[in-house]
């Protein structure tokens, strides 16, 4: 399981039904776990656990924007 | 996501003898493992994995692959006549920063600066042969020479290059919020005294490490956009002494960081009422790699709520030997990517570069030999894009005073001002002047 964070269709940050019906497709589809979705009305993005293997599903799902796993960054001093 | 979710990390690196269609095979074959996808941030990896399995991540350019095999898969692998090694995924750290000669930092013509310089090759030899001790192994004795040479230089270059002078008042960042989100601030140093962090003003979002800056980055970075206008150091290096800053530690004592503690940052400084958000922090990108959607769409909002955001272009680049594309998350087009000049203008060797339509420059201000507060209470003079940046929030926050409005409109103000410096691929608009 990894950290991912889906990023809706900007239009759907104002249409709370279809941009609920897209969170629960993905929860049902992928069984994406620790949902965080406290950025989902301001942003449009939701993020949670969820298998590997998954990922290509999520980003076939109307009105989802990207698929990005949760990574590193580096302060940028040399 | 926290420290501990380095253990999730994948526990191996597998090198091939050379880049081959068939290393996929191989793994798919020794491993179990199938074929998922790719990644969206990195078109040039293949995702390979099953149900159960750890996610083995195969770069197919680079005949490299990271993933957890187990002790019997490590014995398979390693007599593969197709693999090089099979080692350990160590963590690893950000390089050393980089302490420049005494001379940099002075007046070459300046008779004092050459005595201390010969004073502290006296002492060197003295201590090395001596007593044993390796002034470059010792940053903290480094330091202290710095510091005593850049008092001679009471006004720091970089403010003279963005057009300050020492009696510079058309604009201070009075009434001003600036976020810096990086590896906190040393909360003690001298030069944020009467600073008020406590309370809302400061936050860490990285488990089990407070605001208290280990690293002394963000400390760095924090000095140039607003300590006090009369340093301890006696030299003035911040470029708006007057600012309300807002310290959030996304970046842990070892200069990482991950996304989702950045977001969080971002909102935070959102909710305290940032007009500036300034991120010396990125990852590498490839060329024609998109930019972040994560950050995008975040930088939208704030952006369209009227925070202006900035961020490193990157040190990815080995001048002239070869340049490297700007960094996510700089390369968004709703972020703002800066670069760095040393004090004779140039492109600092290091910068990353417009390479691509995706992550574009927008600005260059001072960032080699950049004199600022650390930790621990000391000073130090380090490079980097990171260096840059701050300057960049620094002078927007002297634009924001003068001119309360959109950041879009705030922008344009300062690019109208730019020293243009030469090509837009290194320099983006040219070189950030205050108002």
């Amino acid at each position: 399981m990894a950290l991912v964070h889906v990023t809706l269709d900007k239009s759907l940050i104002k249409d709370t039904v279809r941009r609920d019906a897209t969170v629960s497709r993905i929860v049902e589809l992928t069984g994406m776990a620790n949902i965080n979705q406290q950025r989902l009305h301001r942003y449009g993005i939701v993020s949670g656990e969820v298998s590997a293997s998954k990922l290509p599903e999520i980003r076939d799902i109307e009105n989802v924007q990207a698929v990005e796993s949760d990574e590193t960054k580096y302060a940028v001093a040399s | 996501m926290s420290e501990a979710d380095l253990s999730k990390r994948p526990t191996h690196i597998i090198v091939f003898k050379k880049p081959s269609e068939a290393n996929e095979k191989l793994l798919a074959q020794v491993l179990d493992i199938h074929e998922l996808g790719e990644i969206s941030t990195q078109a040039s990896c293949v995702v390979m994995g099953s149900e159960g399995s750890e996610q083995t991540n195969l770069y197919e350019s680079l005949g490299v692959a990271v993933s957890s095999p187990t002790d019997d898969q490590i014995i398979d692998l390693k007599e593969r006549s197709e693999v090089l090694s099979v080692e350990l995924n160590q963590v690893r750290s950000i390089p050393p920063l980089f302490f420049p000669q005494i001379a940099s930092l002075a007046q070459p013509s300046d008779p004092l600066s050459a005595y201390l310089r010969g004073m502290r090759d006296i002492i060197d030899a003295i201590e090395s042969f001596h007593l044993g001790i390796d002034r470059k192994s010792r940053p903290d004795l480094q330091d202290s020479f710095t510091a005593l040479a850049a008092r001679r230089n009471t006004f720091s270059w970089c403010l003279q290059q963005i057009g300050m002078t020492p009696n510079y008042s058309i604009a201070t960042g009075s009434g001003i919020k600036v976020a810096v989100l990086d590896t906190g601030i040393d909360l003690n140093h001298p030069d944020f005294e009467g600073r008020i962090f406590e309370g809302d003003n400061v936050k860490s979002f990285v488990t089990g490490e407070s605001a208290q800056d280990g690293n002394g980055h963000g400390t760095h970075c924090a000095g140039v956009i607003g300590s006090a206008r009369r340093s301890a150091s006696g030299v003035r290096y911040s470029v708006a002494p007057d600012v309300d800053l807002l310290i959030g530690k996304v970046l842990n004592n070892e200069g990482k960081g991950y996304d989702d503690d950045i977001i969080k940052g971002m909102n935070w400084a959102r909710d305290r009422g940032a007009k500036i958000i300034s991120m010396s922090l990125g990852s590498n990108r490839n060329v024609n790699q998109p930019y972040t959607s994560l950050y995008e769409r975040t930088a939208d909002i704030l952006s369209s709520e009227g925070i202006l955001i900035v961020a490193a272009a990157g040190n990815s680049s080995s001048r002239p030997h070869f340049t490297r594309p700007v960094n996510n998350p700089a390369a968004c087009p709703s972020i703002k990517a800066v670069a760095a000049i040393d004090e004779n203008q140039k492109v600092y060797s290091s910068g990353s570069a417009q390479m691509d339509k995706i992550g574009t420059l927008d600005i260059s201000a001072p960032g080699v030999a950049v004199f600022s507060a650390y930790k621990n209470g000391t000073y130090t003079t380090i490079s980097g894009t990171s260096m840059a940046t701050p300057h960049i929030a620094g002078v927007a926050a002297l634009y924001y005073q003068l001119n309360p409005d959109t950041p879009a409109k705030i922008w344009q103000l300062i690019l109208d001002n730019t020293l243009p410096l030469g090509d837009v691929n290194d320099y983006g608009f040219g070189l950030v002047q205050v108002p």
